[in-house]
């Protein structure tokens, strides 16, 4: 097989970096994407698939997009429940050079949208985190768009319950969990069947307290003390996730309301269906 | 864009907001409803003042409609994604800002004042007014954002670019007047910068220290040395404002962003005076009354409606209805009526005028006093499990085990045809059994639809435990849905009655009559009538599909998957089978 150009070696690098996600590639005025990227997000976008002569034996399968006008597209593929990664020209194109850096400057998902064009702008947008094992659960949901941030936990039994009843409360868009907790059959049955959010499923090391307790001191003043460990895990594990996608620091996201579900009404699902309150 | 608010629920009714965050907040507070007696009459009391004063209270909400979603823009500041018109939209909202404040005087609720004691953000609107121009383009990169006199060396810059511009208008006369060409211009393109353009008629007159740069069909294109000087002037300047323009820019976007803890905190009480305000209009519009929140035991509704019913029937023809529950004497009521005369509608009504009391709403009724509910259940007959698998029983079940595991004596629980999914007398004992449990272990406040109207014996024999149900008026076989609750049980269930109302044939009702007076009259024991052959069984065993056996059209049934049919297609086997049924007659 011929050697791909040396434009598409640096595509091939960036993409196995993120290869949970579309890339949007800038090349000039336009987005590229490449390869099964190219297929998936044609077919979603409605756009015509090319191909792009890369050195190869054959073509690869590429559509793309103007830069100008990009924000429609990322919102139809993210509402499709993918998520995007955002590659940019981080150096202007120079003469005798033949090939600009790119990066990758922002991973955007159904809970990470700022725009208020992707945003319905009465509609509340919650992505949360869960981190289960067992002996109990905590849970961080995040308005990224807004700031507002509110953490509970349950360890008394009865957790699985427990998070189900705040995921039907706030209809989360988006769910990071760890392998753990999506293990819980009940837990996964209710996240794959009744809810629409796109999942995020992490492994422990994304959970770890001693990582969780530094950012939270570092982002909330004193609040590692007002935090159980589950509360703690969830909340560093979301906040991480915000950084890695944003690759910027929250400064908005900034009073965390550490909260009891008991001290609001309880309803579960059922009833919240049943009564169609929002 | 992904706007998926729903019509016909109870936010629907309440959102009455203006702005985004206000009507953010509002679903914040339906999604969770407060049990600290003194936060929810702190809230009603601000509902309350600003439903007190109709005047006041549209100034206040005009004043609203001009303030636009302060906390996303701040994020998006924050995050470095927000461009000049975000700026510009937040500069508008501030402005308004000290007349909300004015106007918000005029109301004294506790609430209110404390509300109303926010940050006006008088150096951000200065630095907005004096930072950026009054309409900037969307565009950060191309300039025309820095308003004059924000910075000096932007000023001094514009001006250089300014009279460049001038001056290659003065180029262009005096070289008019030096050689003569009347139509001699001086053009701008982004490949070749300034030049002049000499039509092809008078080519003969350029003089000699004209450079030409390139022919085109009607002419040609020069430049001269004092035209080159003057362009690297202007476009010089032209980048360099450009650069500091959007430096400039984002200096004042950090500016904000590091008072971020300042306008979410003022955001945040525009968000709640406009849902406060909301919900005082709704009320106000809606004939809403102010409920007594305790820490009682006791609810009692007098002339209830149903909010979002009422609303969809537009007021006129709604029954009110009294809800009279407490721990003691009126735990649970049994409620017998026939189908479809408004029995889930009655028990809805009660929930939802008791989440809307405990959000700090005014509510549908002529009078209430709500003693603060912990939980509330509902058991309702749901379908959409079927498609996953489970039998709607099993699901009806599952749901009753939840409730009764994690019900409290300060829970609402509305239950409404348990144990429908199974056998008779399966169901009965079954809703008996739970009814008990309610009643006499839990000790929940119960509204408890059944069709059994064996239950109603309960009354007077066990603690707590009342009957009502729903007044019908039947006239020869027909029947009138009063939609009234009245005490005491139904005496018969109209099934059959409200059978012929939804339309099925005659035939069929008529035969159902027969069936019926079989059964009353022969007790326990029926006889099943098929194919000639008569087949006695106890009626506490299932009538087995077996006694139709070798049948038709059971054979038929029997192959159905209700799970996969659409509502179309089971319409469309109904036909069907009927006509083969009416054929086989």
């Amino acid at each position: 097989m011929a050697e791909p150009t040396l434009m598409m070696k640096q595509y091939l690098e960036i993409k196995e970096q993120y290869s949970d996600a579309i890339l949007f590639f800038r090349l000039g005025d336009f987005y590229e994407m490449f390869y099964d990227d190219a297929k998936v997000a044609s077919e979603i976008l409605n756009i015509a698939l090319t191909g792009k002569n890369c050195g190869q034996e054959e073509r690869a399968p590429m559509c793309g997009v103007p830069y100008h006008s990009v924000e429609p597209y990322i919102a139809k593929l993210i509402a499709a429940g993918l998520k995007v990664a955002i590659c940019e020209q981080t150096e202007a194109p120079q003469k005798g050079k033949k090939l600009v850096d790119r990066e990758v400057v922002r991973l955007i998902t159904p809970g990470t949208i700022l725009d208020g064009d992707f945003l319905a702008s009465k509609t509340t947008n919650y992505m949360c985190c869960i981190f289960k094992d067992t002996g109990g659960a905590g849970i961080t949901f995040c308005e990224v768009s807004t700031g507002d941030i509110m953490t509970t936990s349950f360890i008394y039994g009865n957790e699985t319950l427990n998070i189900i009843d705040e995921l039907a409360r706030f209809a989360p868009v988006e769910i990071i969990i760890n392998i753990d907790g999506y293990e819980d059959a009940e837990l996964k049955k209710y996240i794959d069947e009744k809810t629409e959010a796109r999942l995020e499923l992490c492994n422990d090391a994304y959970f770890l307290p001693e990582n969780a307790e530094a950012l939270i001191s570092s982002h909330f003043k004193d609040m590692n003390d007002e935090l159980n460990q589950y509360s703690a895990c969830a909340t560093g594990a979301l906040l991480s996730y915000i950084l890695q996608t944003q690759q910027m620091d929250p400064q908005h996201i900034r009073n965390l309301e550490v909260y009891e579900s008991a001290q609001y009404m309880g309803l579960d699902q059922s009833a919240r269906r049943n009564l169609e309150i929002v | 864009m992904r706007d998926k608010r729903k019509t016909h629920s109870l936010f629907w009714v309440l959102d009455d907001t203006k702005t985004a965050m206000g009507s953010r907040i509002l679903k914040n507070w339906l999604l969770r409803p407060l049990l600290n007696c003194a936060k929810i009459n702190h809230r009603l009391n601000a509902v309350a003042s600003f439903k007190g004063d109709n005047i006041a209270r549209d100034n206040v909400r005009e004043v609203l409609c001009y303030i636009s979603d302060l906390e996303r823009a701040i994020s998006r500041i924050v995050m470095g994604s927000a461009n000049p018109r975000d700026l510009v939209k937040m500069r508008e909202s501030i402005k308004w800002l000290p007349r909300l404040k004015k106007e918000l005087e005029f109301f004294d609720a506790p609430l209110i004042k404390e509300i109303s004691d926010f940050d006006e953000l008088y150096d951000i609107y200065d630095i907005l007014v004096r930072g950026i121009v009054e309409d900037p383009p969307l565009a950060m990169r191309d300039g025309k954002i820095i308003q004059k006199g924000y910075n000096e060396e932007l000023d001094r810059l514009r001006v250089i670019r300014d009279k460049g511009t001038g001056a290659m208008a003065e180029v262009e006369n005096a070289e008019r007047e030096r050689t003569g060409i009347k139509n001699l211009k001086v053009k701008y393109n982004k490949v070749f910068g300034y030049y002049i353009e000499i039509s092809n008629m008078y080519k003969d007159r350029v003089p000699d220290d004209y450079i030409r740069k390139q022919t085109i069909t009607t002419g040609e294109r020069y430049i001269t040395q004092r035209l080159k000087e003057i362009e690297d002037e202007v476009l010089g300047a032209a980048e360099k404002i450009a650069a500091l323009e959007y430096k400039l820019f984002g200096e004042i976007r950090d500016i904000l962003a590091s008072q971020v803890d300042r306008i979410q905190r003022t955001a945040r009480c525009v968000a709640t005076v406009d849902a406060l305000c909301a919900l005082a209009e709704v009320a106000y519009k809606n004939n809403y009354t102010y409920p007594v929140v305790d820490m009682s035991d006791s609810i009692e509704i007098s002339g209830g409606r149903h909010p979002v019913v009422e609303k969809v029937l537009r007021g006129s023809l709604f029954v009110p209805n009294d809800t009279s529950i407490n721990t003691s004497d009126r735990r649970l009521t049994i409620l017998t009526g026939p189908n479809m005369a408004g029995k889930s509608t009655y028990m809805r009504q009660a929930a939802l005028i008791i989440i809307m009391a405990q959000i700090g709403s005014f509510v549908p009724c002529d009078s209430c006093k709500i003693g603060v509910v912990d939980k509330v259940f509902t058991r309702v007959g749901a379908s959409d499990d079927l498609a996953a698998g489970q039998s709607t029983f099993m699901v009806e079940m599952s749901e009753v085990a939840g409730i009764l595991k994690n019900a409290t004596g300060k829970s609402l629980l509305i239950l409404d045809e348990i144990g429908r999914g199974t056998s008779t007398y399966d169901g009965l004992s079954i809703a008996w059994a739970v009814l008990e449990y309610c009643a006499q272990k839990i000790k929940a406040k119960t509204l408890f639809a059944t069709h059994y109207h064996e239950l109603t014996a309960l009354e007077g024999k066990m603690d707590g435990v009342v009957n009502n149900s729903i007044a019908v008026k039947k006239r020869n076989d027909d029947i009138i849905f009063l939609r009234k609750i009245v005490q005491g049980g139904a005496d018969e269930s109209y099934g059959i009655e409200v059978a012929k109302l939804a339309g099925v044939p005659d035939k069929i009702t008529k035969r159902a009559k027969e069936i019926l007076e079989g059964i009353e009259s022969e007790g326990t024991q029926i006889r099943v009538i098929s194919n000639g052959r008569r087949i006695q069984k106890d009626a506490s065993a299932q009538i087995g599909f077996d006694a139709f056996a070798g049948n038709e059209i059971v054979e038929e049934l029997k192959k159905i998957d209700p799970n996969v049919l659409t509502p179309i297609e089971a319409l469309g086997k109904l036909f069907e089978l009927s006509k083969k049924a009416k054929e086989g007659v």
